[in-house]
């Protein structure tokens, strides 16, 4: 028995026509060798069988396929959206600075100033899922996650994005990439050492289009597309820190 | 074999897969070698410099870039990987990435060198398939290469700013010498079937000498520009 990506359809992702054996040996390696991605994406097995993508993904993949949704359909942030509690609810550790949402030019212009210590424990924090994961024989999964979030996340991110704005979608990808890992580690689940995902409220944000910068000179910076979508943060006039 | 030859080569635009099989094995296996180089090696590239890279850099910024690169390059192996299942090719990840991968990255400037450098390397391949008979592929070239050349410009932008400070110097100019000897192979061999085989077809118009040629000219230019000692390198690779 293999497996086949295919679209909302059934058909396979690469040819467009209904896929042909042999596929993939398991559904994640199936999406982990899917070439394009539209939404929704599933697999289906040689006989006709069908596994969507949360359940491809195993524990935590529910998770995973939101946030996933949310980067390919890019529905408007919600009404009740809380930009301050889930900004300052850092990978890092909570960070109880004012916020300042800024337009892309700038929160790029301030990531030259991003607390370095910060970020270290952010690097760290988001690389950790990936030995746990592998230990455990998920990293079939972990790797068609990841694949799946740099298809999907790559059409919106990059549109309308000024070329010199590249640090500004490559940031974004980066916080994608700890996000996915974590929900597939799940926290409270045997494989995590934590209660917590770090990247929980930073997963919403970026599935949101918003990017979370980080601490900057006392102030927690987040960046918002001014150039796209019309939602702007309320409350939070851009450019302006607020306590 | 084809009655094309090197001097008279097939000028016919080939617009899809299904003309390009039309047109015989012969024609598909040549352009889908050059397709399953590209898959291949485009992937290399992300998973063995950009991605190491993304933790080696000194700041956010500079993280980030290499994050950016690193998905630049993983796109461009999915969007090559795409080309070579629309022509059908078994599996494009069968063979060998070039030797240039076979490099340890080590350090930030030798990552920031190895963009100017190895990236150039990409940059005149992709050039050369601007002119090829198989359309799909002229237009992917076209559509990556400006991705291609801001690595580049990223790579030569980073290492000035590194020589301000002269104490870094040497370490720039070893990884300049290293990458270029390591780069001199990524086009192929002097003498190659394959490559008369591609001009045969007018998949590619350079002989691999030819490209090997300018991008020692550029390379050299670029090292001129930052005031560094160029290697003493052949443009004829014959292992």
């Amino acid at each position: 028995m293999t497996w086949h990506a295919v679209d909302g359809a059934g058909l396979a992702l690469a040819t467009g026509r209904p896929p042909q054996p042999p596929g993939a040996t398991s559904p994640a390696a199936a999406l982990a060798a899917a070439p394009v991605a539209t939404w929704p994406i599933t697999t289906v097995a040689d006989d006709g069988r069908r596994v969507d993508v949360a359940d491809a993904l195993g524990p935590g993949g529910a998770r995973v396929a939101v946030l996933l949704e949310r980067l390919a359909t890019r529905p408007p942030p919600p009404a009740d959206l809380d930009l301050a509690a889930l900004a300052q609810a850092t990978p890092a550790g909570p960070v109880p600075a004012p916020l300042a949402a800024v337009g892309l030019a700038e929160a790029v212009e301030a990531t030259a100033r991003v607390d370095e210590a910060w970020l270290a424990a952010v690097d760290g924090c988001r690389s950790a899922p990936r030995a746990p994961l592998v230990a455990a024989g998920r990293g079939t999964e972990l790797e068609a996650a990841l694949h799946l979030a740099m298809l999907v996340a790559t059409g919106p991110i990059d549109e309308g994005l000024p070329a010199e704005e590249r640090v500004a979608s490559g940031a974004r990808v980066w916080l994608l990439g700890g996000a996915v890992a974590w929900a597939l580690l799940g926290a409270g689940r045997d494989l995590a050492d934590t209660d917590v995902d770090p990247f929980e409220a930073w997963a919403d944000l970026v599935s949101y289009g918003i990017w979370p910068v980080g601490p900057v000179d006392g102030r927690l910076v987040v960046g918002v597309d001014t150039t796209s979508a019309a939602w702007r943060p309320p409350g939070f006039p851009l450019t302006t820190a607020t306590t | 074999m084809s009655t094309f030859t090197t001097e008279q080569p097939f000028t016919t635009t080939v617009a899809d897969a299904a003309e390009a099989q039309a047109l015989g094995d012969e024609y598909v296996i040549a352009v889908g070698k050059v397709i399953a180089s590209h898959v291949r090696n485009e992937l290399a590239g992300a998973t063995v410099f950009d991605e190491p890279a993304i933790a080696l850099a000194p700041g956010p910024q500079e993280k980030w870039l290499a994050c950016r690169i690193a998905m630049e390059e993983y796109g461009h192996h999915l969007k090559f990987n795409r080309l070579a299942n629309e022509l059908g090719l078994p599996d494009p990840m069968a063979g060998r990435p070039l030797s240039v991968f076979e490099f340890e990255l080590q350090s930030w400037v030798e990552f920031i060198v190895l963009k100017a450098v190895v990236d150039l390397a990409e940059v005149v391949l992709m050039e050369d398939l601007l002119q090829s008979t198989y359309l799909p592929l002229r237009n992917l070239a076209a559509k990556l290469l400006p991705e291609e050349r801001f690595h580049v410009s990223f790579g030569r932008a980073r290492t000035t700013e590194a020589l301000k400070d002269p104490g870094r110097r040497p370490e720039v100019q070893r990884a300049l010498e290293d990458l270029v000897r390591f780069t001199l192979p990524f086009f192929g061999r002097s003498v190659s079937a394959n490559n008369e085989a591609f001009r045969r077809w007018g998949i590619k118009r350079d002989t691999n000498d030819g490209a090997r040629a300018r991008f020692i000219e550029r390379a050299h230019s670029f090292a001129r520009d930052l005031g560094l000692d160029f290697p003493d390198v052949s443009t004829t690779w014959n292992p």
